[in-house]
């Protein structure tokens, strides 16, 4: 306000003669009850309509409730009226650069004010405590519930903008809306950083990090997915983007529920939605935002020539097709599924510790599509993620119960007095053409020193 | 991702009302990184220097604040070897509310004002402690030799 009436007077010392008849209409209420000052002040001033009113109010003779009238003495026609119009556009640029958020020096969005009297975007408030629980401007301590999304707007600052400047919250919305929307519809993924989800299972995730508090938050005022991908630990080369922290595949998570923890943490359960491949990736508000393609399976049909045509062409080599060394690829996909599915019986028949009632109760009991079996395996089997890691890129389900399958040999061939499991099958896929899911041999070593630590005891 | 809009603002502000004594100029080819040079205040031991600085403002700056390292030498028991910066509004008190243009500001009033109580050079500011005299002749010489125009 002070900027206003620095304005003002500003523009009174240039105001030129442009006299107006100004008076005050009083409300009725001042009508009644009070005879001896039943009417309004009169004057004339100078500056037009805008600035005659300030003076007036400014002179004690404009009450709040009153109404003014207005009646140009000016000879000259309208001038005042591009006095009023310079005015009010003065006025507003003041008033836009005062409503400025001193967190993103932006124009104040659905302001909100503290306790302590600042007031911020109410987006920015959620961010500031997401790092830290005081006002920026004065440090005093704030009692806003995380997110603060419970928090009533300041209405007279929104009232005020959306008043006067009402293109200009428009556009600054838009820009936020543009800016921070990343709808995985339009191929914009966030992604998490941590670990390996597959489709069709749950992930649970202990959301403490800051600009993950922030991503997560997005996401639920969106469509409520984000992209999980894991680390890339070991620095491997990730396509065309080179060296990069994450793998590059990963898997969209549509978020289930969410528990948020009274200090601004919380816990969410999702589930995998579909699995992706980032062909390009930013940084957002510290966090990745990759721009990803989506990986399907082939149809049906396809998989079913597959199907066929491995079959067809490994059989004549495979010696005998009742031998437990058999060719993956000489087995149909039902075959395949069947050995991972006898496994699991015999597992459990173990009580096997990576089956035990706490691991199935988060993920289920063994799906018997084959399509989504392997994804389910993957969660439960204490094996390297390296190995894992295999599953994203397929595209038939065929490919992923042959991994899968050969998941199964190797634990066998462990448990069989630690004969090299990949002398079999392993050594045979390398015929293949389309080969380039090879495992290299520091995975198998991964391999053997995980999965001991799991449960030893229940692999016999 | 195009940058901010408050870095973007607060370098054209910093272009276009530049603090005394003080520059910030951002690379091209990484808008979050800033050249920095702060004269020395005047009447302290590093009058008539020129501090060489690098700022860099992370992916979530401001809601944490600038990583911000001396370049050229200087004999300052707030200030150690490698240039890093023992300031609390650049820590612990940082503020999404200060700026580029705050920070180096309290980074000036820094070399006019070192506290040897609070170090981050301990040999420094023993020296400051035991024999102020000969700690800011050895400071006045570092600037000679290593912050102005002749140093090499």
């Amino acid at each position: 306000m002070d900027r206003i009436s620095i304005e003002i007077v500003r523009r009174r010392t240039t105001a030129g003669d442009t006299p107006t008849q100004l008076d005050e209409e009083l409300h009725w209420r001042h009508m009644i009850g009070n005879l001896g000052n039943k009417l309004g002040h009169s004057r004339v001033l100078y500056g037009g309509f805008l600035l005659s009113a300030y003076t007036m109010a400014e002179l004690g003779e404009l009450r709040y409730d009153s109404e003014l009238s207005f009646k140009s003495l000016s000879t000259s026609g309208d001038h005042f009226e591009v006095q009023d119009r310079t005015l009010l556009a003065r006025i507003k640029e003041t008033i836009q650069n005062e409503m400025e958020c001193q967190v993103c020096w932006g124009l104040m969005l659905d302001p909100l004010t503290t306790t302590c009297g600042h007031s911020f975007c109410r987006r920015c408030v959620a961010r500031l405590l997401d790092h830290a629980n005081s006002c920026p401007l004065c440090r005093k301590q704030l009692s806003i519930r995380p997110g603060a999304t419970e928090e009533p707007s300041n209405q007279r600052l929104r009232a005020l903008l959306e008043s006067l400047i009402p293109d200009a919250v428009l556009a600054r919305a838009e820009v936020v809306e543009i800016e921070e929307s990343t709808t995985s519809d339009r191929g914009r993924v966030p992604l998490f950083v941590c670990g390996l989800s597959y489709p069709e299972t749950p992930t649970f995730l202990h959301v403490f990090e800051p600009r993950y508090r922030l991503m997560i938050r997005r996401a639920m005022s969106g469509d409520r997915k984000f992209g999980m991908v894991a680390y890339n630990g070991r620095g491997e080369v990730q396509g065309d983007l080179g060296i990069t922290q994450f793998m590059q595949c990963g898997t969209l998570l549509h978020i289930e529920s969410m528990q948020l923890l009274p200090d601004g943490r919380s816990v969410i359960q999702t589930k995998g939605v579909s699995r992706f491949r980032i062909l390009d990736h930013e940084m957002l508000d510290a966090y990745y935002v990759g721009k990803t393609e989506r990986i399907d399976d082939i149809p049906i049909a396809a998989e079913e020539a597959l199907e066929a045509a491995e079959i067809s062409r490994f059989t004549t080599q495979a010696s005998d097709p009742g031998s437990p060394n058999r060719l993956l690829s000489a087995m149909s996909t039902a075959e395949l599924m069947q050995l991972c599915a006898d496994f699991i019986e015999r597992m459990k028949g173990a009580s096997a510790s990576w089956l035990a009632s706490n691991f199935l109760q988060a993920y289920g009991d063994m799906p018997n599509d084959p399509a989504v079996f392997p994804y389910w395996f993957a969660s439960v089997l204490p094996i390297s993620e390296a190995e894992k890691y295999r599953l994203l890129p397929t595209t038939s389900v065929r490919e992923r119960l042959k991994i899968t399958a050969g998941w199964v040999r190797k634990v066998q061939g462990m448990s069989l007095g630690g004969m090299a499991p990949s002398a079999n099958d392993d050594d045979s896929d390398h015929n293949e053409e389309n080969d380039s899911q090879e495992m290299p041999d520091v995975t198998e070593s991964t391999d053997r020193a995980n999965l001991p630590t799991n449960g030893p005891s229940a692999l016999t | 991702m195009a940058l901010p809009k408050r870095i973007i603002k607060e370098t054209e502000r910093l272009v276009a009302e530049p603090v005394p004594g003080i520059s910030a100029v951002p690379h091209e080819d990484n808008l979050r990184y800033f050249d920095v040079r702060i004269h020395g205040p005047a009447s302290s031991p590093y009058e008539g220097g020129i501090f060489k600085l690098e700022l860099f403002l992370p992916e979530d700056y401001p809601m944490t604040p600038p990583k911000i390292r001396f370049l050229t030498k200087i004999y300052h028991p707030n200030i150690d070897k490698l240039g890093r910066i023992c300031l609390d509004v650049l820590k612990s008190n940082w503020s999404p509310a200060l700026q580029i243009r705050t920070i180096l500001l309290s980074i000036q009033a820094l070399l006019g004002a070192p506290n040897p109580d609070d170090p981050l050079a301990n040999d420094v500011a023993q020296h400051w402690k035991e024999n102020v005299t000969a700690a800011i002749e050895t400071a006045k010489e570092w600037t000679h030799k290593y912050a102005t125009d002749t140093a090499t």
